[in-house]
């Protein structure tokens, strides 16, 4: 990092900067976490500035943007251009044994019951992972009617954790369907030769093999649990060696109690 | 979370934080939308208007932003940060991108063309609402020192790229970098923003 560039990051955050020199402080954030984390406060800041000159809309101009929320379909990002756009996923971004579902518009209105800092979590995950396996639809498609029925049934239970390396983890379970899901963002990439592993973990601490899963783009995945999890007591998240291992063999990232 | 206005904070059911709107918002869901829109357009259009100061245009600009905001929800990343900073962001982008553009087709490049833009700073559109936070805006800005501010106000409401802020207050273009990069770390501080 030169310090020129660094001192990009006042211009970036209001926009002073020239179409080059956005992309090149850009790509710098990409490998700078001290300036990722100025850039946040100061971008922040300048929302401040903009929020602070609030002025009164006219009635038509709501009129005229509902009009044509109404009939604009929405994206589902992040969008082809964007993946391609973005450094190689190094682990690939096609987890084999990954269930990817798309969120359904109709079922939108059920979904709303889940909590927010849930929601934040599930549909980021959720469209991300919809563009990344857009070459197997059929199966995409099957699993993301399994995994709405999911999320949408009356007695799912969701609980959010926060992982060691930032990233968020949903897990939701549902008693009557006999059925656990896991959606995360921005996970972290593993080493070559590793993947990350569920668990079902009994009271005696013995655990049973829930699935393996590699997180696409941008750290997001959203997987179905492999068996039932109404007999377990907790939710694991391993990270294992490529394969997967009978038992955990690091320390657990997560451990989710199950409610159902 | 201070990149939300003090009356947002409550996180009840009858008043979801802008986070959680947008999260619905990001699922197709209309009525969350509309919450939303009634939450942010006045901000939305206030910060184009800043920049644009033509009220047509800039009624145009906010349209087109409060759709983008509905078609690119999913997008909103929390990890990055608040959910108004994404948005009033959004808008200022869209209205600096639209002010370049236009005037990329006429001279701007005459410090004359530029003086004749440059908005009076302490201009206010009588449109604009008193409000608290404002004040505490005011406040901030005048912690700056001169050069700070000005460079910080033709920048973020000018719509100035740096280049052109450092014609304009007759600088070096370094200076203008780092009186932009430390007035915002001190306005940060001064109105404790936390990203």
């Amino acid at each position: 990092m030169t310090e020129s560039v660094h001192l990009f990051a006042g211009a970036y955050a209001l926009d002073a900067l020239d179409p080059d020199e956005r992309a090149e402080f850009e790509a710098h954030l990409a490998s700078c976490p001290d300036c990722t984390e100025e850039v946040r406060g100061m971008l922040a800041t300048a929302a401040r500035l903009g929020s602070a000159e609030s002025i009164r809309p006219s009635a038509e101009l709501k009129r005229a943007v509902l009009a044509q929320v109404a009939r604009t379909e929405q994206e589902r990002p992040p969008g082809p251009a964007d993946i391609q756009s973005r450094p190689p996923d190094g682990q690939g971004a096609s987890p084999a044994d990954t269930r990817v579902v798309v969120p359904l518009r109709r079922h939108a209105q059920r979904l709303l019951a889940v909590a927010a800092a849930v929601l934040a979590v599930v549909a980021v995950a959720l469209s991300a992972l919809l563009v990344q396996a857009r070459s197997d639809r059929n199966t995409i498609a099957d699993r993301q009617q399994q995994l709405t029925a999911m999320l949408t049934a009356a007695d799912s239970h969701s609980v959010v954790a926060l992982l060691p390396d930032g990233g968020r983890a949903v897990v939701v379970v549902s008693g009557s369907k006999h059925e656990a899901a896991l959606l995360g963002t921005r996970m972290s990439a593993l080493p070559a030769g590793h993947v990350y592993q569920l668990w079902y973990m009994g009271s005696d601490n013995r655990a049973v093999s829930a699935g393996l899963f590699t997180p696409g783009a941008n750290g997001t995945v959203a997987v179905l649990l492999q068996g039932d999890p109404t007999t377990a007591a907790k939710i694991g998240l391993t990270v294992e060696p490529d394969g997967g291992s009978s038992q955990p063999t690091t320390t657990p990232l997560l451990a989710v109690a199950v409610t159902a | 979370m201070s990149d939300v206005h003090p009356s947002q904070l409550d996180s009840g059911a009858d008043h979801p934080t802008t986070q959680a709107l947008l999260g619905r918002v990001a699922l197709g869901d209309e009525d969350a939308f509309e919450q939303l829109y009634d939450r942010v357009a006045g901000s939305v259009l206030g910060v184009i208007r800043r920049v644009l100061r033509d009220p047509a245009q800039s009624e145009e600009v906010a349209q087109e932003v409060m759709v983008e905001i509905w078609r690119t929800a999913a997008r909103f990343d929390p990890e990055r940060g608040g959910a108004s900073t994404w948005v009033i962001t959004m808008a200022h982008r869209r209205a600096v991108d639209r002010v370049r553009s236009a005037q990329a087709s006429t001279n701007r490049d005459t410090k004359v063309a530029l003086l004749e833009h440059a908005p009076a700073f302490d201009q206010v559109s009588e449109a604009v609402e008193a409000s608290l936070e404002r004040e505490q805006v005011r406040r901030a800005l005048d912690s700056l020192t001169a050069l700070q501010r000005e460079a910080v106000g033709l920048a973020y409401y000018g719509g100035y790229t740096h280049r052109e802020v450092a014609e304009l207050l007759d600088v070096p273009l370094g200076t203008v970098k780092t009186r932009l990069r430390d007035g915002l770390i001190r306005l940060r501080d001064v109105m404790g923003v936390q990203g």
